[in-house]
């Protein structure tokens, strides 16, 4: 009986060891996978003859943006590539998170990130967009192009402040209005974790003498002045958009399409330009670096989103984004609030440069999360 | 030893797939998410992560409510769960039925609907401040939503199926016999409950407990949106450092003080179980 124990565990040690071993090489295996089709790339699926696909996994925010995309992107491309793409919905963050985890095979093609993850995130991630290839590219509004070959703007996100006209009689006219004693524990905001949260401070410094790179009036007026105000933190734009539903809040920092969404789905909710600027949020659609795509597709794709009927079609309802190709006539609620062409909307809204964010942004957020935490 | 006995069916054969599985799927990525906890800058090994971690009060505080919040939905889950599994193994055949249905049906929809759901009824203007100001029994209304209470409310009801499904289990393995000596040798209704039934199904609840407290520290999506972003517990801080910041050794560090959480329960609780069991013996 005691023979037979002995000889079980060392059976069962010797499988251990083999499983160890199996899977070790097994992992190893997998890491190499990519390098050795790319090197014997005679052997691969290539159809289109630029030894990649043309059929695109592209990714984008959910939302108005997969809508867009959907609707009128995809099929343009289509249209005028040839090619088919697939969505994935993800934000910016996690995005960056999945290419970094996988650099060598990426899940994605295409990838539509906000400006401030882009600029943090490792450049080796992306490849730049050959601009010959993107026909409509001198059709970009200059401020919109990238100084270093990266694909322009896609279209632009406006945070202004949105408002439950039921509650508030006068419309609010400045950022500073999120401070104002009457709307005690009926304001909102994002966390410093998303983008708008991150730019809403920024922007809330830069009023009281702060800066990209100072936010320490922001922090100020936050413990001082917004904090009596917050009814609590949004996790994100749909939690917002269900604080604002349930009567919850009366005013909170949102952007221009997504407060149009909700009104259309017949809630309670204005949305103005405050007087010293809405801010802009801009997107971009990047490649992403060693996919297996074929590069002039996925330019193809870029340079569809770019036309003037994409463009035309975006700034109109239900998405109402900001176009970026100054040749579309604003129209509807863009042309109300901003005025009728795209060089009038830019002279008002607010840029932030995220370079000098992104390298204090973790240390903000965790001051953000000790300064608001109950 | 010959080749016929080599070739027997062994026993755990058959768990070969699943010990490969497991092994690719489970214990190397774990293994991959500790080791990467202790790289600190430069990739060298260091306790830096942790000491960073146990540096800040933020963090500390995280830990100790994401801890409390385990317990607290447990010990509520445990408390209306009981019953509700007592009726429902008690209930009539013909109303099992529904029951059932009732019992599972907050599994049948996603997390995230229900989690909204609890934002209309937990609001200034929602269900219960609405009731509770009509009733008269509060004068302004009282803050549930962004509140740790409000978490600690809708993961009860969240989680509440995961007790209730194994003390069903485990009552329903209850010789009815035992209530009819127990009746028979003179005791009452509640004292046959609690000599007889109540520590036979020890081993359900303690089964319960332990989904119930896992499934609650490791939420992410409920505490996010109901708590807002001023409560933060550990699953929140390991996506912010992970996937926000890209700090994946910080957030490795995080996650596995997650998992020492939940071992820890484990081992308590099955300890407490095997305790039980040697007391129904």
């Amino acid at each position: 009986m005691a023979k037979h124990q002995t000889f079980h565990l060392s059976r069962r040690t010797l499988l251990g060891a083999g499983l160890f071993a199996g899977t070790s090489l097994l992992i190893k295996a997998c890491d190499a996978t990519p390098t050795a089709s790319n090197g014997g790339g005679a052997g691969g699926d290539d159809t289109s003859g630029g030894g990649g696909r043309s059929d695109l996994v592209v990714t984008t925010f959910a939302g108005s943006w997969e809508q867009l995309y959907r609707d009128v992107i995809v099929p343009a491309y289509q249209a005028t590539a040839g090619g088919s793409a697939n969505l994935v919905t993800m934000v910016s963050l996690e995005q960056v998170a999945q290419l970094t985890a996988a650099p060598q095979s990426p899940p994605f093609d295409i990838a539509l990130i906000d400006e401030g993850p882009f600029n943090a995130a490792s450049k080796d991630l992306f490849v730049p967009v050959p601009s010959e290839l993107l026909s409509n590219y001198d059709q970009v509004a200059p401020e919109l192009q990238s100084t270093d070959g990266w694909a322009p703007t896609t279209g632009i996100q406006v945070i202004g402040l949105a408002y439950n006209p039921n509650e508030v009689s006068t419309p609010p006219t400045s950022w500073e209005d999120l401070y104002d004693p009457q709307y005690r524990g009926r304001v909102s905001m994002q966390g410093m974790q998303t983008t708008q949260g991150t730019s809403v401070m920024v922007q809330l410094a830069k009023l009281r003498g702060g800066s990209e790179s100072d936010i320490e009036p922001a922090f100020q007026a936050l413990e001082q002045e917004l904090r009596p105000n917050l009814a609590g933190l949004a996790a994100n734009s749909g939690a917002l958009a269900t604080l604002f539903q349930q009567g919850e809040i009366a005013l909170a920092p949102h952007d221009l399409n997504n407060v149009m969404a909700l009104q259309a789905r017949g809630v309670e909710i204005e949305w103005v330009a405050p007087q010293e600027g809405a801010i802009a949020m801009r997107p971009s659609q990047q490649i992403v670096a060693n996919t297996t795509a074929d590069l002039a597709s996925a330019a193809a794709f870029i340079d569809a989103s770019l036309s003037l009927e994409v463009q035309t079609a975006m700034a109109q309802a239900p998405y109402n984004f900001l176009p970026v190709n100054r040749n579309v006539e604003l129209s509807g609620v863009l042309a109300e609030k901003f005025g009728s062409t795209l060089d009038d909307a830019l002279s008002t809204l607010v840029f932030l440069d995220w370079s000098q964010i992104n390298p204090q942004r973790a240390e903000w957020i965790e001051r953000f999360d000790r300064a608001i935490q109950i | 030893m010959n080749i016929s006995q080599l070739l027997k069916p062994q026993p755990g054969q058959l768990a070969l797939p699943l010990a490969i599985f497991l092994q690719l799927f489970y214990v190397v990525p774990l293994v991959i998410l500790i080791a990467t906890s202790f790289q600190g800058d430069g990739g060298a090994v260091s306790f830096d992560n942790y000491s960073k971690f146990f540096g800040s009060s933020v963090n500390v505080k995280a830990l100790t409510d994401t801890f409390l919040l385990g317990v607290q939905v447990t010990v509520a889950c445990l408390i209306i769960g009981y019953p509700v599994a007592y009726f429902y193994v008690n209930a009539p055949a013909a109303w099992k039925g529904i029951l059932t249905f009732l019992i599972m049906l907050p599994l049948l929809t996603s997390a995230v609907v229900r989690t909204f759901g609890w934002v209309v009824i937990l609001g200034r203007q929602g269900l219960i401040n609405t009731a509770l100001l009509n009733l008269g029994i509060i004068e302004t209304p009282i803050r549930l939503l962004f509140s740790h209470n409000g978490v600690l409310i809708a993961l009860t009801q969240i989680w509440l199926p995961m007790m209730v499904l194994p003390i069903v289990a485990s009552l329903s393995q209850i010789d009815s016999r035992l209530a009819a000596a127990s009746k028979s040798l003179g005791g009452g209704a509640w004292r046959t409950f609690w000599q007889i039934t109540f520590p036979l199904t020890l081993p359900g609840m303690i089964s319960g407990a332990l989904l119930v407290f896992a499934l609650t520290v490791s939420s992410f999506v409920t505490p996010s949106i109901i708590g807002g972003g001023q409560l933060i517990y550990l699953p929140t801080l390991i996506y912010q450092q992970g996937i926000v910041l890209l700090n994946q050794p910080f957030a490795a560090a995080v996650s596995t003080l997650l998992l020492i959480m939940v071992i820890a329960v484990v081992v308590l609780l099955s300890a407490l179980g095997k305790r039980s069991r040697r007391y129904i013996r």
